[in-house]
């Protein structure tokens, strides 16, 4: 890769999920920071969060469907209420175990989803959204 | 029979006979009437004249014999003549022509007429001899006439014996007619005073007669009716065997045909979603069983692999294979829920249950993990109820352990469950653990869902979801009332009355 993403953000209630994930993504070594959160709650709250005055406006979002509490549907929709220098040209890609049609197709019709995949994420996978989303990237 | 006519055939039917009787009825108290009226006119234009001409008669044929006795005795008034005169030239004559008109024509008659010619006769021969008498006693010269007065007095003699048998005549009439028409008085007083009685009989019975139809009119709609709502209140009850007797033609019939086909169709369909029920209550059964064996293989290897390369591992390897364990071991609560779940209501019996024992034997089993964490558990007077008893014991079971699992850190746990009389019986368990936001009331009651996020907080979130099935087996709800960091309250109502 000639350059990597700023930062790569990581939604999903199951702890062991985030650690997995957390591993694929410093292995490919395709991002200066990652960061992951147990609750999309949480994850808000960090990109409303200015850190010495500046978002964190990561490149890219993987996101859990089913969480306690707020699930990926209505973080969705609370994202798309972001200031537009809280949100950035962020990507979002959905991750399930869902095999169910009815999610993928409900993706579909969110423009803002950018991809929808099943668990675990794979190295390969990722670099995959990668080269399709920031061909410069590469 | 009446139930072979639709029913607003039945309606205008009962309507036409009930027409029929008031017409029934004035036809007959107008024959009633008519025969009385007959009577009368009777009475009134044809004895009543008779009689009162009778009577004229009489007089006048007893005034004419008087009138010209005293005139041959020189007994003479100043309008003698004239009244004589009268009497015979113009009364007789006139009377004489009335009674002739009233013979009769049949043999019944033949007596009475005979009387009647007699009188006729002897009035003839009366008015011709006063006649004679008025021609010779004329002037008062005639008077002293003794030849004149010898013939006079003769006349006189005869017309004595034919006033005797006209006045004897006329009597004998007058007792027939005045004894006949006092039998027609009689006869129509008496039809006046039945007519009463025959009126009422009549019109009791008439009446009789409308009632009874208007019952079976009625009957034949009503009694199909009750049927239907009969056959319906067991269809409520649950019993969808019920079939109702299909007897007319009418539109009750039809929509008895129709309810038939109903219940049966709703009794297959039940029938079907029983099996299909049962079918999948197999299916889980079998899926669980299956899942366990390779989930046993994966805890099995997990294990040995902790225990004897833990040190060959690095962290990574060791945290790895940590959360294979846990993730495992969750995999296995999860299954074993799902099987519990799925045992909920299955060969369970209802009966009666003392829900006391049941909420002290659950105390008891929780009783170590209580006192571990310093809580305590109040059971107040809890009532004696139908119901299933497993499940009721599974039900206290996961509303405690959720009670000690959500429980506040420095606040030691205090469980209260009580119950009083409404919708059948209505339980409460109160804790003052943590509490959550009443807006996802809803989703804690369904499978897998949970609020918290804290992993360290054990548990698969099937527990209330094993609550509301086990509320549904006994048809009745379970609902919750909490507010962060205030505590919760679980209410579930059984009711008396349980469709098994």
């Amino acid at each position: 890769m000639k350059k990597k993403l700023n930062t790569i953000l990581l939604i999903d209630d199951s702890e062991p999920t985030n650690f997995l994930h957390k591993i694929v993504v410093d292995d490919a070594n395709c991002a200066d920071e990652c960061v992951s959160f147990l609750s999309a709650i949480e994850a808000l709250e960090y990109l409303k969060t200015a850190k010495e005055g500046k978002f964190p406006q990561p490149d890219l979002i993987f996101l859990d469907i089913n969480m306690p509490l707020m699930n990926g549907w209505e973080f969705i929709e609370e994202y798309n209420k972001l200031e537009d220098n809280q949100k950035g040209g962020v990507v979002v890609v959905m991750l399930t175990t869902s095999l169910n049609l009815d999610d993928k197709d409900k993706a579909d019709t969110i423009n803002k989803i950018a991809g929808f995949m099943n668990k675990p994420l794979t190295e390969e996978m990722l670099l995959k959204e990668i080269k399709n989303h920031f061909p410069e990237n590469f | 029979m009446i139930n072979f006519y639709k029913i607003r055939t039945k309606i205008l039917t009962g309507y036409i006979i009930f027409i029929i009787i008031i017409v029934l009825q004035i036809v007959l108290t107008y024959i009633h009437r008519n025969q009385a009226r007959e009577d009368y006119n009777n009475l009134t234009k044809v004895t009543k004249p008779k009689v009162e001409l009778l009577e004229k008669y009489r007089n006048s044929n007893k005034l004419l014999y008087i009138l010209t006795a005293n005139r041959v005795a020189n007994v003479k008034t100043s309008l003698q003549l004239n009244k004589i005169k009268q009497i015979s030239e113009v009364e007789f004559p006139f009377f004489r022509q009335k009674l002739k008109s009233i013979k009769g024509i049949d043999d019944k008659h033949l007596e009475l007429n005979n009387i009647i010619d007699t009188i006729v006769y002897n009035t003839v021969a009366n008015e011709k001899r006063v006649g004679k008498i008025i021609s010779l006693l004329n002037t008062n010269k005639d008077f002293s006439n003794s030849e004149k007065i010898k013939d006079a007095k003769e006349a006189l003699g005869k017309i004595k014996y034919n006033y005797e048998k006209i006045d004897y005549g006329i009597s004998y009439l007058q007792k027939f007619y005045t004894e006949s028409s006092e039998k027609l008085y009689i006869r129509l007083s008496n039809k006046i005073n039945n007519s009463f009685y025959v009126l009422f009989i009549s019109t009791f019975f008439l009446i009789s007669l409308g009632l009874f139809f208007s019952f079976k009119i009625t009957n034949s709609i009503t009694i199909p009716l009750k049927n239907l709502i009969n056959g319906t209140k067991d269809l409520i009850r649950g019993n969808y065997d019920t079939k109702i007797n299909e007897i007319g033609r009418d539109e009750i019939g039809e929509l008895t045909r129709i309810f038939n086909k109903m219940a049966y169709t709703l009794n297959s369909n039940f029938n079907d979603i029983k099996n299909k029920n049962k079918n999948l209550q197999q299916f889980t059964y079998i899926a669980s069983h299956d899942l366990q064996e390779p989930l046993k293989t994966l805890t099995g290897f997990v294990d040995y692999l902790k225990n004897n390369y833990k040190d060959q591992f690095d962290d990574v390897g060791n945290k790895s294979l940590n959360y294979i364990f846990e993730a495992s071991e969750k995999m296995s609560l999860l299954i074993k829920g799902l099987l519990e779940f799925n045992q909920i209501g299955l060969d369970s019996k209802l009966k009666k249950i003392d829900c006391n024992k049941v909420a002290q034997e659950v105390k008891k089993s929780f009783m170590p993990e209580i006192s571990e964490i310093n809580g305590t558990i109040k059971i107040k007077e809890l009532p004696i109820i139908r119901g299933y008893e497993k499940e009721l014991k599974l039900l206290f079971e996961n509303l405690i352990s959720n009670a000690i699992k959500y429980r506040k850190k420095d606040v030691p746990l205090e469980i209260i469950i009580s119950a009083k009389k409404k919708n059948g019986w209505t339980f409460k368990v109160k804790d003052n653990g943590v509490g959550f936001e009443e807006k996802y009331i809803n989703k804690i009651f369904l499978v897998f869902q949970r609020l918290h996020q804290d992993a360290n907080i054990k548990g698969t979130g099937i527990g209330l979801a094993h609550c509301s099935k086990i509320m549904d087996l006994h048809n009745g709800t379970i609902w919750a009332k909490s507010k962060i960091n205030e505590g919760s309250i679980f209410y579930f109502n059984i009711p008396t009355v349980i469709k098994a």
